[in-house]
């Protein structure tokens, strides 16, 4: 074929197929997380009803009055909804921020320095990974005591081998770049070496794996709250909104359905928009 | 013979397929080659060489299409080339050895059962018959023991054996055509006069036509029997070798002869061409060549990204720019040969082990260098050659101290250095890297990256106005002051990072193999500002390189390194007019020239490539350093070796400031 390509006809949509699926994976992944957010800084004013105020209308199914109906003790389900994303967004930055942070620090370390410490990491994170997360987590906040201090300090201590691991392996492959070299005989110290030179472009990977992790975090805090080791109770927060929908799962179905789709779909949309920093880290 | 061309290429355009707009890469290119010749086609990197290969072998990367133009192609001997269709890979007939023999063999499959497959696809053969041919194809050419070979992974092979390898898989398909994309390119110059010959020979006995894509005017002046000279995605001139190389019409075709530094001929600057290519598709690229060969300032940034920074960035008025010495010292004279100087950097029997692996819990150490003495001068520019592997780059490492010495040591001014030198002492050497990708910050502005080590000596509100006359120095402006290291060309950013070096204000710069990834015009241009840097500032630099006559222009002595030692050492006019040492004798050889083919040469045609290797071809690749031949380490691949040089190291021979390492020192000229 010889015939010159149709120059001013745009409509003919030129790139790759994964190009042309992004155009609506990008703004729904992305969307969806945002509107929650925003839904949860602006819950005070949102919120038709205080989510904690006890009525006489319990159990009412959803109306004007009441959107998404009220719970068994007469509260606003709507309401608690608005409320309960603050509390599992904050919670999910920092259940997943904080093994982050640590993680990159010592694998930042271990990678850069290599030798003893490496392996010491290697072998440390091999046991880490071999170990079941969930009953673990389950463990840990059992012997910890539920609340919110012991959630974080559960979701640290077993998540940081991941960001570990992740960041050991990008910091062993720009250690190699000559920047890094160029960078000690300027006579900067090897700290600000790893800080300033091989951490920055080290970073991507693991912040692609964060956003994963925040969905998985996020449904982690719910399971764990449906067992009621997580929140204060009394605090409204998603997995114990359906914890306690449980008992009227057959009969007001929109105690359980409400919070419970929150989740999926929060959880999942975010975990979507970590594939999709993936996918654009990979084309470049 | 026939009288039909094998292959003929007739006003192929290529385009760049983006929304809207179709940017032409390759804009009516036309040629024809014959059977048993070879069509050279040379250019700086950029003007579309290899994608003229790739259109022609029909395989365009991803979002590239053929928009005009016709390939023909001769499938049987005195038959009519018939035209292979746009978008379509051309097949049987035509095979390409690739640059990068890595990413050309599958790194999981045994190289002979690779060269079997495709024997047993082209053929139909039995599997025995197959196997037996793909012997025979290694053999031909040239792997040792191709029965045991034939059971090797790729990463197995060296670099030269892969790439006889990648030539032996290409001729597997029985082409009519073999298309090459710089095969010799990633190798060290002994291993390319033996690959150029080797594929010579394959040329003159199967008759094969041949294009042969080179950045290397002299790899092409031995190889070809026309050639073809491209700029900005056109031919711009094309003829016989001898017409077009030695009496250039085209005054690009000259500069870019001139570019070449030479072994003959008296040292002077290098002639890099002004400014940067025109990129194809973006400017006529005729209408610039008519006057100053090139549109000045254009191509150094796209357009659009220098339009986006500029509506970033609120525009920064230009200081004056006064160029002086960088720091109170005074400058040092430049070294006569053989004349005495004080050592700068003296390095005493140093000697550098790797720890490997070698199998299951077995640790060795390589040696990779052993017992090398060597003193570099003030204000002296000090060669460092020798094939890859040879310790080369080691050495340098332990130099600047990212390297730790296993024995000996280094003296800087006559004083020890510790193990782990503090920042001031490590400033005081600096070093230029090879790979210009990897030696700036990539998230880092070029500004931001100079600024860094100004930090600590200079006060803050003149950092600024120091890294503007830095950049000035290394010949950039402030167009490049703000952009990051992908917005810059290769040789801008070697230009930033010796900028960079200099902000410390270094005593000694070492370069290791700084222009070998640039053009030989780009390189010019780096290397004359190292020349003119030394004059101003009196700055030593060790140069390490594998071009001879790169370091023969740069140079004023020069050290030649063979598995981990030094071999040869001497001013730079004594050392290549009269080589004292077989092995340096052995490396001039395979240089090729840029202005003749080498001697013993039967001219042009089929099989006229009888001199690249000259007097002493090398027989075999280097061994390796965990493994050094007792004697002369040299004697296994020595044209001149007897049979003391198998038992007793050679000692030094001293003559006119030349020192050699060997048991006939002079006395290696048949």
């Amino acid at each position: 074929m010889t015939t010159p390509p149709p120059l001013l006809d745009s409509a003919v949509p030129v790139g790759s197929r994964a190009g042309r699926a992004f155009g609506w994976r990008r703004p729904a992944a992305l969307a969806l997380p945002a509107l929650a957010v925003l839904a949860a800084l602006l819950a005070p004013l949102l919120a038709p009803a205080d989510p904690a105020q006890l009525t006489l209308d319990q159990l009412r199914p959803p109306s004007a009055a009441h959107l998404l109906g009220t719970d068994a003790l007469g509260r606003d389900v709507l309401s608690r909804l608005l409320f309960a994303l603050r509390t599992d967004l904050l919670l999910m930055v920092f259940a997943a921020g904080l093994p982050m942070l640590l993680g990159t620090l010592i694998g930042a370390v271990a990678g850069y320095r290599g030798g003893v410490l490496d392996a010491a990491l290697r072998w440390a994170a091999d046991i880490f990974q071999a170990l079941p997360v969930y009953v673990l987590l389950i463990a840990f906040v059992f012997v910890l005591g539920p609340g919110t201090s012991s959630l974080l300090v559960a979701f640290s201590v077993l998540g940081w081998v991941v960001y570990a691991r992740i960041i050991r392996t990008e910091v062993r492959r720009v250690r190699e770049r000559d920047y890094v070299s160029a960078g000690y005989l300027l006579g900067l110290s090897h700290t600000a070496v790893l800080f300033r030179h091989v951490l920055p472009n080290a970073l991507r990977q693991s912040l692609v794996y964060l956003a994963t992790d925040m969905g998985m975090a996020l449904q982690g805090i719910a399971v764990l709250s449906f067992f009621g080791l997580g929140v204060k109770a009394g605090t409204p927060e998603l997995g114990t909104m359906v914890a306690e929908a449980q008992v009227f799962l057959r009969s007001h179905w929109w105690l359980a359905a409400f919070p419970g789709l929150t989740i999926v779909i929060l959880g999942s949309s975010i975990a979507a928009l970590g594939d999709r920093l993936g996918d654009r880290g990979e084309s470049g | 013979m026939t009288s039909y061309p094998l292959l003929e290429v007739d006003g192929l355009r290529v385009a760049l397929q983006r929304r809207g707009t179709a940017p032409t890469l390759l804009d009516g290119l036309s040629f024809a080659v014959a059977a048993g010749q070879c069509l050279g086609i040379v250019g700086e990197s950029g003007c579309g060489k290899s994608l003229t290969l790739r259109a022609t072998m029909g395989l365009l990367p991803a979002g590239v299409e053929r928009t005009g133009g016709q390939i023909r192609l001769s499938h049987q001997a005195d038959a009519a080339p018939t035209a292979v269709p746009a978008g379509q890979a051309a097949g049987r007939g035509l095979a390409m050895v690739f640059q990068d023999s890595h990413a050309s063999l599958d790194p999981t499959t045994r190289v002979g059962a690779f060269v079997t497959d495709i024997v047993r696809r082209r053929t139909g053969a039995s599997r025995a018959a197959a196997r037996r041919r793909a012997v025979e194809l290694l053999a031909a050419v040239g792997v040792p023991d191709p029965a045991l070979r034939f059971h090797s992974y790729p990463h197995e092979l060296s670099g030269g054996m892969r790439q006889r390898v990648a030539i032996a898989l290409a001729l597997a398909t029985d082409p009519r055509v073999l298309l090459c994309d710089e095969p010799t390119t990633a190798l060290d110059v002994t291993l390319q006069a033996e690959i150029l010959l080797l594929l010579d020979a394959a040329r003159a006995e199967r008759g094969l036509g041949m294009v042969f894509v080179s950045h290397d005017i002299a790899v092409i002046r031995q190889i070809a029997d026309v050639v073809a000279v491209m700029y900005a995605g056109q031919i711009i001139e094309a003829g016989p070798v001898a017409d077009v190389l030695d009496r250039p019409r085209h005054p690009y075709t000259r500069a870019l002869i001139d570019a070449v530094p030479t072994l003959e001929g008296p040292i002077g600057r290098f002639r890099p061409i002004a400014g940067a290519p025109a990129r194809p598709g973006r400017l006529h690229p005729l209408l610039p060549l008519q006057g100053s060969l090139r549109p000045p300032g254009r191509g150094l940034l796209g357009r659009r990204a220098r339009h986006r920074r500029a509506r970033r960035r609120a525009p920064i008025g230009l200081h004056p720019l006064l160029l002086r010495p960088l720091a109170q010292r005074p400058l040092a004279l430049r070294p006569r040969a053989g004349g005495h100087m004080s050592a700068l950097i003296r390095v005493h029997s140093l000697v550098v082990d790797h720890p490997v692996r070698a199998g299951f819990l077995r640790r060795r150490r390589l040696r990779a260098v052993d017992g090398v003495d060597l003193e570099l001068g003030r204000g002296e520019i000090l060669g460092l050659v020798g094939e890859s592997g040879c310790g080369k780059s080691t050495l340098a490492r332990a130099i600047v101290g990212l390297a730790t010495p296993t024995a000996g040591g280094v003296l800087l001014d006559g004083a020890p250095v510790p193990r782990r030198r503090p920042p001031g002492m490590r400033r005081r050497i600096q070093m230029i890297y090879q790979d210009p990708g990897s030696s700036l910050d990539p998230r880092r502005t070029v500004s931001q990256t100079l600024a860094e080590p100004l930090r600590r000596t200079v006060p803050a509100e003149k950092i600024a106005h120091r890294a503007r006359e830095l950049l000035e120095m290394v010949g950039l402006g402030e167009r490049q002051a703000h952009a990051l290291p992908r917005e810059l060309s290769g040789g801008q950013r070697q230009r930033v990072a010796i900028a960079r070096a200099l902000a410390v204000e270094p005593e000694v710069l070492v370069a290791d193999e700084a222009v070998a990834a640039l053009d030989a015009s780009v390189a010019g241009a780096v290397l004359n500002l190292l020349s003119d840097l030394r004059e101003r500032l009196g700055l030593s630099v060790l140069f390490i390189s594998h071009d001879l006559a790169t370091v023969r222009g740069l140079c004023d002595r020069v050290a030649v390194m063979y598995l981990g030692s030094i071999v040869e050492e001497g001013p730079v006019a004594r050392v290549f007019a009269r080589p004292g040492h077989p092995y340096t004798r052995v490396l001039l050889d395979a240089v090729p020239s840029r202005d003749r083919r080498r001697s013993g040469t039967a001219g042009p045609g089929p099989g006229g490539l009888g001199g690249v290797g000259g007097v002493g071809r090398l027989g075999g690749e280097p061994p390796s350093p965990l493994d050094v031949p007792p004697g002369c380490r040299f004697h296994p691949r020595c044209p001149r070796a007897a049979a003391r040089c198998g038992t007793s190291e050679p000692s030094e021979e001293r003559r006119d400031g030349q020192r050699v390492w060997c048991h006939f020192a002079w006395r290696h000229e048949l």
